[in-house]
């Protein structure tokens, strides 16, 4: 079995909106994340969804 | 895992057995013939359908590395649905890394990083038919989401930490010939 794991989102390219202050992050909308996609023989097999400062999520 | 199961993740700091310290957890274990001081941990539970179905840990460790320096390194221990594994980070010929994930004494799975960079990451997993794909799948993200450093200090990635090659205790972990009988039967 061979897998192919891609990053399909970076962090710092999501779409979603956060607000530092300092070096802290207080907040995040819940598309700002990391998104990886998993394919099987060319088929899309899964996609993972993190989410920093919250629990990360399985999308 | 597509369309066939939804799964949440934690991830947290956890004590050693000496305590727990702002950070700095110390405590060590004999790995073969190696006394190593370990560091820091950290812990990423999974949830499949609100119940605990895996749980990985990191271990960071520290080996002298001359008179003054030292190497710092990492292994993960996980268990998925029952099973026990172990990961370990390799470099082999200072351009090749890999992630060996064994199963007791055998290897299950072997993922190549295929690209690291600042903004895009792929692994190529080859492992046997019987592995848990949902389980290679979700560790191989895991692994490339700690290789950031910091959310909050800027989006910086951090080159992975890999053990290199001259540590026998690793490198013996090494199938050379492991990718190949994939491909094979692929």
């Amino acid at each position: 079995m061979i897998i192919k794991v891609k990053q399909t989102q970076s962090y710092a390219n999501s779409v979603g909106v956060s607000v530092n202050i300092g070096k802290k992050t207080i907040y995040e909308s819940d598309n700002k994340g990391i998104a990886y996609e998993a394919f099987i023989n060319d088929t899309q097999y899964g996609k993972i969804f993190f989410k920093p400062a919250k629990n990360y999520l399985y999308m | 895992m597509q369309g066939k199961s939804q799964y949440n993740f934690d991830f947290f700091s956890f004590a050693c057995p000496d305590g727990f310290k702002e950070n700095i957890v110390g405590y060590v274990k004999d790995l073969g013939n190696k006394s190593l001081q370990f560091l820091h941990n950290n812990e990423f539970n999974v949830y499949e359908n609100g119940e605990l179905v895996g749980k990985t840990r990191r271990y960071m460790f520290e080996r002298p590395r001359g008179f003054l320096t030292k190497n710092q390194n990492t292994y993960y221990a996980s268990i998925w649905k029952g099973q026990n594994h172990l990961i370990y980070p390799l470099n082999v010929k200072d351009s090749e890394f890999y992630y060996l994930i064994y199963q007791g004494d055998k290897m299950i799975a072997t993922i190549k990083i295929d690209e690291f960079t600042t903004q895009k990451s792929e692994y190529s997993i080859y492992a046997i038919n019987e592995a848990d794909a949902d389980f290679l799948f979700i560790i191989t993200t895991l692994l490339d989401f700690q290789n950031l450093e910091s959310f909050d200090s800027g989006n910086t990635y951090t080159k992975p930490s890999f053990v290199s090659d001259d540590l026998e205790y690793f490198k013996n972990k090494f199938d050379p010939n492991f990718i190949d009988r994939i491909k094979a039967n692929n």
